[in-house]
């Protein structure tokens, strides 16, 4: 699956529908916070709830999108494609 | 007088008396205002900090055995939380912003955090705030700039806020004589890990790095629960004969685990183990336990991903083979009250107690019970096993499973898979609607099982929660002792047997009194079976049953408490108090 990276107002972005089951826990929360921070870009996680820091596990925690929810990537920043692309191919892993 | 007294939660039985070693070392606090100049050292300090414990963490990591693998997830994410932006950020920004030192800083950040992630609804976000503090203190120890404490000196009593995984990875436990925590519960890591060791432990106990101070003689009552600080020399040598009464008599218990529950007059009892998980079968090896009387099957749904049909088969298949020929039940999904599946967390309950919880929830999600029956059938051929029915208020309920079990063994069959045909089905008498309709329930299963913990809370109409009305919790309250013996007796109107499994079937008033109203077998935690074995062998049938006759015809139970005491000290003498003797010794309002 190719990932459709479009260009926005606020940076580039990508949309996921999350098909994790159980959701965002701390496992695969950690695992994304791990992924962002190998990028310098900032990276936003936005859901219906709200948004959150990528690299934080926290945040993410704490922003507790539901199982199959719509998420939105947001990156700005010198690798902002790169991360995004990296992030799509983490959150494919993810589903299986 | 000792110095001072303490209490908390006794969480694993015996006797400690040691000198005090703290966990963590918090250099008193570290409390400082900094120059404005100093804050960019403070938080080049803190990064550092950051750094050094994700290495240290990375090194407890690389030591967990292969047994303990669900640890690893844990320090896994407690290496992503000693990096967090949004903690690391907020501590950096305080530093600058108040002007204080690191420690201080960081120590703000952290009860901040852990206080949003306490006041969330999600109870699986709630238990985070401990991963937060366990690398809170990681992060505080480092920056005190000591290095972490040599932890294998001499015997001595653990004291900290909290243990959290890698903490115990870390610690050579040899030398460790008791453990005493100011947070956790029956059920935290501290609980678990001393239960196994056979160390003495306390949690909750408040005000405890208030008054203990290092190096200091402690006593450790892990059988009533107290803490002494200082003791003096009489203290000492009463809690010192104690300990080496204790000592004797658990260690006559583990011996004689093997031999059959019979009481005096030669009436057997089956002496079951309460189960929760595979790794748990060591212990119930050595229990002398006659079979597993409940499995519980929530473990492997809590960790986030629904279990697959092959996982669980394979799980629930290594415990009826390993605990073969003896009969495993396995109790279906009970989620619920405390423990939640998200799919139960987003309805968001007011009342999950109440709620679609247990069997409820099942038959709403079909597909996840669906796939968990199949794989108890499929298990059924390695061994002998049986299915129990949690949170059963109505009839339809168990003839709805039935209906299910039929069409499951259709579909077995028509996949050609092994599988378990006419499995034992019994249910959980646990709320009053069951209680009332059980000689019907008896009609239709093949076992009763009574969930004392549960029921009591619904007979009495007390959130388990709530400690307003937690004094209502009374076993002893004539309206329990009338339904369990209805229950007993419906049960075996019908030609069935019912057993008992709950806190109930392990405090010796219980116990004496199930036996009294003629219960088949009883189920509690593996390391209490060996302490009811022996019990059951010093008491007689009649006695229970003079008993149990009238403490059914009081209402004051004030004075069946007083009764159940002298009876059973009748039978048991001195060694009465080495029983966890809540039941007995229960406070009254």
């Amino acid at each position: 699956m190719s990932a459709v990276i479009e260009e926005t107002p606020r940076g580039l972005a990508l949309r996921i529908s999350l098909t994790l089951r159980g959701g965002l826990h701390a496992r695969p929360a950690a695992r994304l916070a791990q992924e962002a921070q190998r990028h310098a870009s900032d990276i936003l996680l936005i859901c219906d709830n709200g948004e959150a820091d990528a690299k934080s596990m926290l945040d993410v925690l704490s922003l507790s999108p539901d199982p199959d929810a719509e998420l939105t990537l947001l990156a700005s920043g010198p690798d902002a494609r790169a991360a995004l692309e990296a992030l799509a191919r983490f959150f494919n892993t993810l589903q299986d | 007088m000792a110095r001072a007294q303490l209490f908390g939660i006794p969480v694993s039985p015996g006797i400690a008396i040691g000198s005090i070693r703290f966990m963590h070392d918090m250099g008193q606090n570290e409390q400082r205002h900094i120059s404005p100049d100093d804050a960019l050292q403070e938080q080049e300090a803190l990064r550092t900090a950051a750094t050094e414990v994700r290495a240290s963490l990375a090194q407890s990591m690389a030591n967990v055995p292969e047994e303990l693998a669900e640890y690893r997830d844990v320090i896994a994410a407690q290496m992503e939380l000693a990096r967090d932006p949004k903690l690391l950020n907020a501590a950096l920004a305080r530093i600058e912003h108040k002007c204080i030192c690191a420690a201080w800083a960081l120590r703000h950040t952290v009860e901040e955090l852990c206080e949003l992630f306490r006041s969330m609804d999600d109870p699986y976000l709630r238990d985070r705030a401990q991963d937060i503090r366990a690398v809170g203190l990681r992060l505080r120890e480092c920056l005190t700039g000591r290095q972490p404490r040599d932890r294998s000196q001499s015997p001595s009593v653990l004291t900290a806020e909290d243990l959290s995984p890698a903490d115990v990875m870390e610690m050579d436990l040899n030398g460790v004589l008791g453990i005493i925590t100011v947070e956790g519960g029956p059920t935290s890591h501290t609980a678990i890990l001393s239960r196994g060791l056979h160390i003495p432990a306390l949690v909750g106990v408040t005000g405890l790095l208030e008054n203990a101070l290092e190096n200091e003689t402690v006593i450790v009552d892990g059988l009533s629960g107290c803490v002494l600080l200082g003791p003096d020399e009489e203290d000492l040598a009463r809690y010192t004969a104690r300990r080496d009464e204790y000592a004797l008599w658990e260690n006559h218990t583990r011996r004689n685990a093997h031999w059959p529950a019979e009481m005096c007059d030669g009436v057997r009892i089956r002496a079951h183990a309460n189960l929760e998980s595979a790794d748990e079968l060591d212990n119930f090896a050595s229990s002398g336990a006659d079979g597993v009387g409940l499995y519980r099957t929530e473990f492997a749904y809590l960790k986030g991903e629904l279990p697959s049909e092959e996982e669980l088969f394979r799980e629930y298949a290594e415990v009826a083979s390993r605990v073969a020929p003896r009969r495993v039940v396995f109790r279906t999904l009970d989620v619920g009250a405390d423990k939640m599946l998200r799919a139960q967390a987003s309805l968001r309950e007011p009342n999950p107690a109440l709620g679609l919880r247990g069997i409820r929830f099942c038959l709403r999600h079909q597909g996840i019970f669906r796939t968990q029956l199949r794989a108890l059938l499929r298990a059924g051929v390695a061994g002998n096993t049986a299915l129990l029915l949690p949170m059963i208020s109505s009839l339809g309920e168990v003839q709805a499973v039935r209906r299910i079990l039929r069409e499951l063994h259709e579909e077995l069959l028509a996949q050609n898979l092994p599988h378990a045909t006419n499995i034992s089905l019994g249910v959980m008498v646990e709320t009053p609607a069951a209680v009332m309709i059980c000689d019907a329930l008896a009609r239709e299963c093949d076992f009763l099982s009574i969930g004392t913990n549960d029921l009591i809370h619904y007979l009495m109409a007390i959130d388990r929660n709530n400690r307003h009305v937690s004094y209502l919790h009374d076993p002893l309250h004539p309206a329990v002792m009338r339904s369990l013996k209805r229950t007993i007796d419906a049960a075996h109107r019908e030609g069935i047997g019912v057993s008992v499994c709950g806190e109930l079937a392990a405090d010796p008033c219980g116990l004496a009194i199930l036996l009294g109203m003629g219960v088949d077998a009883l189920s509690a935690a593996p390391c209490s079976v060996p302490g009811i074995k022996h019990m059951i062998r010093q008491l007689n049938a009649v006695t229970c049953q003079e008993l149990a006759h009238s403490i059914l015809m009081s209402t004051d139970v004030r004075a069946c408490r007083h009764m159940a005491y002298e009876k059973l000290h009748q039978s048991l003498g001195p060694e009465l108090a080495f029983h966890t003797n809540s039941l007995l010794h229960q406070g009254q309002p």
